[in-house]
């Protein structure tokens, strides 16, 4: 046990520092659903992409820096201490691409992945449906094959950044008769093309940045499928592993978070002790998640696939993300509930009901608990 | 950076298992606890014998010279099987504050027989009235007043035997008469390490109870049929252990850090010990609430092990600070860094 970073590793944080200082924009980005964030965050990583910083943890060869899951992660903490902004293209970069890279072949990584590091293409996930979402698996968009393409038909819904993103990496049935799992296939679709129809969807967050996704005979080009025909469920897994390499939810994310809750305190209420340990206690938690991550990182910095711990991290970030911004709330007082953060600090009260959705997407928390209960604890699944 | 344990810690473990799987086993726990205050500690020398208890004392004094890195999952196993001396007082504290702070008299008198496993070492947080472990039992207690340092003997103690939930903790309720002869140090950061070492040691003890809790817990799940199925089938009862087995993670976690800051003598170790030993303690009071209700009656008997485990969690809880108080402490650090 050494929690000691290598000379390299001192020498890349400290580069990653310097960096990010004298360039992190100063004004906050505004959201990427106005034309004009839109244009902002496409710059931000444009300017990531030219440091060749885009996606550290890509292989060389792809455009990458080759980095290990530990160094990764100190690259994410330095970029979240320093509050840069959201990556706009994360689902290129932390699913789309790594399966590319894994799953795809020559001309497809030809094709897609440096636009994926320059943002010149910006993706979404194709998964969910309305009559599937915890059992993925039942999806029924069709894809049937015709020639030398797909024809897809069917509809996709809570689709994150449709509204402007240039591809979707989808999963289409392309044999209804196999047994659910196996009749699958995982492809790209051109958000573009003629047969594709997305219609945002007003969240209750006041915001909109998911939509649903319709398919009217939509043609796909065949060559467009990754991995083999009926073999997408396997695909999929694929990403799904990989969303934790673009994970920005990291214990410096949430230090930044407590932080923000601290300086809401009143004055009057500094000194309180029950207010006290319940900042002790999320700082507890922040520091559990820090080295529950750590114990992952370790692993997979040794060539082993760790088996449970993201479903474990992924419960414990998103439950704990709830409670410190209820604390926030909290201390907001009466301006709690007020949207404009001119009229409450922080935006409080927006964050909080986004952080609730973490509860519910990237498999829900009751999911992972099946998960947890079945491959950890070795109980029996449920009926 | 590397976050495991290496082989030599890892079958240093292994070894201290298989030898209280085999020696102590809940039916000797359960002798123990009707020996009470007459317990005599053999099981103990023959754990010193594997190195636990001089695992901290440097080699000249005939320890090991280890970090409190080497014994956290020797102390998780300790945890486990609800060894009833306090460990933590005689392995851990003891040589860490009598290395760092005692005169080398002072040290070559303690250290081989702490080593030895001939001496059990009771901690008390103060000199008056401390409700202390071990405390009648003890052959010398290490004693904080205010940023004083005392190393008290049997002779100088006034102690009242208490009838505790576990008996085999031996309850005992303390006088001490301290002077300059008993006296170690009055560097602050002596009283401070007896807090960071023993919050530390604690929260890895309370991290192996809780693997037996949730063992305990996941075996009567599997067995124990209702409505014609395994308990297990009832996703309501899968959740509820699921929720501990996480905080159980979290706690180790913050364990195997604190440890290891402990060890090395890192500045964030205090922040880290009391991180660890809060969330710990709660791991522990979810388990034990969770199995005490996943068990349904039979775990409320007697004649069930569980509650051996039970009552020890309800004893190390309280023992290097409860968590509601680590927490305050944590939290008042930060609202004044702001
Ligand atoms: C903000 C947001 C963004 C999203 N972005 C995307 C995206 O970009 N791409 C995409 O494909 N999808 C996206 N999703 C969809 C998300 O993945 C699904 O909402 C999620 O998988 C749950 O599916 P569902 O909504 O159909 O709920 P359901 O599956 O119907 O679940 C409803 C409730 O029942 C519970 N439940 C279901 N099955 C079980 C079970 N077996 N045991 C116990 N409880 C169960 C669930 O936990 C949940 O609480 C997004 C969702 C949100 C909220």
């Amino acid at each position: 046990m050494d929690l000691t970073l290598t000379p390299d590793q001192a020498s890349f944080q400290d580069e990653v520092r310097t960096w990010l200082r004298a360039h992190v924009p100063t004004e906050r980005l505004a959201s990427p659903g106005t034309p004009e964030g839109l244009e902002q965050h496409r710059s931000w990583e444009r300017t990531m992409f030219e440091a060749g910083l885009a996606a550290v943890h890509w292989p060389r060869e792809h455009g990458g820096r080759g980095l290990g899951p530990i160094e990764t992660s100190i690259f994410y903490d330095e970029y979240l201490a320093a509050g840069a902004p959201d990556r706009l293209n994360r689902l290129a970069l932390g699913l789309a691409g790594p399966t590319l890279i894994e799953c795809g072949d020559e001309a497809q990584r030809e094709r897609w992945l440096s636009n994926m590091l320059s943002c010149d293409e910006i993706w979404c996930q194709g998964f969910s449906e309305p009559g599937a979402g915890s059992d993925l698996a039942s999806l029924r968009t069709r894809g049937v094959v015709d020639g030398d393409r797909l024809r897809v038909d069917g509809q996709k819904i809570w689709t994150s950044h449709s509204q402007f993103a240039d591809w979707i990496f989808a999963l289409v049935r392309t044999d209804p008769e196999a047994p659910k799992h196996r009749g699958i296939t995982f492809v790209m679709i051109d958000r573009h093309s003629p047969g594709v129809d997305v219609r945002p969807i007003r969240q209750m967050n006041h915001s909109s940045s998911f939509a649903e996704v319709y398919f009217d005979d939509v043609e796909v080009p065949l060559e467009n499928v990754v991995g083999e025909l009926n073999d997408g469920w396997r695909v999929a897994m694929v990403a799904l592993t990989n969303e934790r390499s673009s994970n920005l939810n990291t214990a410096a994310h949430f230090e930044r978070l407590l932080g923000e809750v601290i300086d809401l305190v009143p004055p009057e209420r500094r000194r309180d002790p029950r207010i006290a340990a319940e900042i002790g206690r999320f700082h507890e938690e922040i520091e559990a998640y820090r080295y529950l991550t750590l114990r992952t990182l370790t692993e997979l910095s040794k060539g082993r696939r760790p088996g449970i711990q993201s479903s474990m991290g992924k419960l414990w970030w998103s439950e704990m993300q709830t409670r410190i911004h209820e604390l926030g709330l909290e201390m907001l007082g009466d301006d709690a509930e007020l949207l404009d953060p001119a009229d409450a600090p922080g935006g409080f009260v927006h964050r909080y009901w986004l952080g609730r959705a973490a509860h519910i997407y990237a498999g829900s928390n009751e999911i992972q608990r099946n998960i947890i209960a079945e491959r950890w604890l070795g109980l029996p699944k449920g009926r | 950076m590397d976050f495991e344990f290496d082989e030599d810690q890892v079958a240093f473990g292994a070894a201290v298992r298989r030898f209280l799987d085999a020696k102590l086993p809940p039916s000797r726990l359960r002798t123990i606890w009707d020996e009470g205050q007459g317990y005599r500690h053999e099981v103990w020398r023959e754990l010193a014998g594997l190195g636990v208890a001089g695992s901290l004392v440097d080699e000249a004094h005939g320890g090991s010279g280890g970090r409190l890195t080497d014994l956290v999952l020797v102390l998780g196993e300790l945890g486990t099987h609800a060894v009833p001396e306090p460990a933590v007082e005689t392995a851990v504290v003891a040589p860490l504050v009598l290395s760092g702070f005692g005169a080398p008299a002072l040290q070559q008198e303690w250290l081989p027989q702490i080593a030895a496993g001939d001496t059990i070492v009771a901690v008390a947080a103060r000199p008056e009235g401390a409700r202390v472990p071990d405390g009648a039992t003890a052959d010398v207690t290490l004693v904080r007043s205010g940023h004083e340092v005392h190393l008290v003997r049997p002779q100088r103690v006034t102690a009242r035997p208490l009838a505790g939930a576990d008996p085999s903790r031996r309850l005992a309720e303390c006088d001490y008469r301290l002077d300059d002869s008993t006296l170690v140090t009055v560097d602050p950061a002596a009283s401070l390490l007896i807090d960071t070492a023993g919050a530390a040691g604690t929260a890895a003890l309370l991290v192996g109870l809780c693997d037996r809790l949730v063992d305990l817990t996941r075996e009567h799940l599997l067995t124990r049929q209702q409505f014609g199925r395994p308990l297990a089938e009832f996703q309501v009862l899968k959740h509820r252990l699921v929720d501990v087995a996480v905080a159980v993670e979290a706690a180790r976690s913050l364990t195997w850090n604190a440890g290891y800051r402990v060890g090395v003598g890192d500045p964030g170790a205090a922040m880290a010990a009391r991180a660890a030993k809060a969330a710990a303690s709660e791991a522990a009071s979810r388990a034990g609430a969770a199995a005490l209700q996943l068990h349904g009656g039979i775990g409320f008997t007697w004649e069930h092990d569980l509650h051996l485990w039970l009552q020890r969690a309800m004893s190390w809880e309280r023992s290097f600070g409860i968590a509601r108080e680590l927490r305050a402490q944590m939290g008042a650090e930060l609202l004044e860094a702001k």
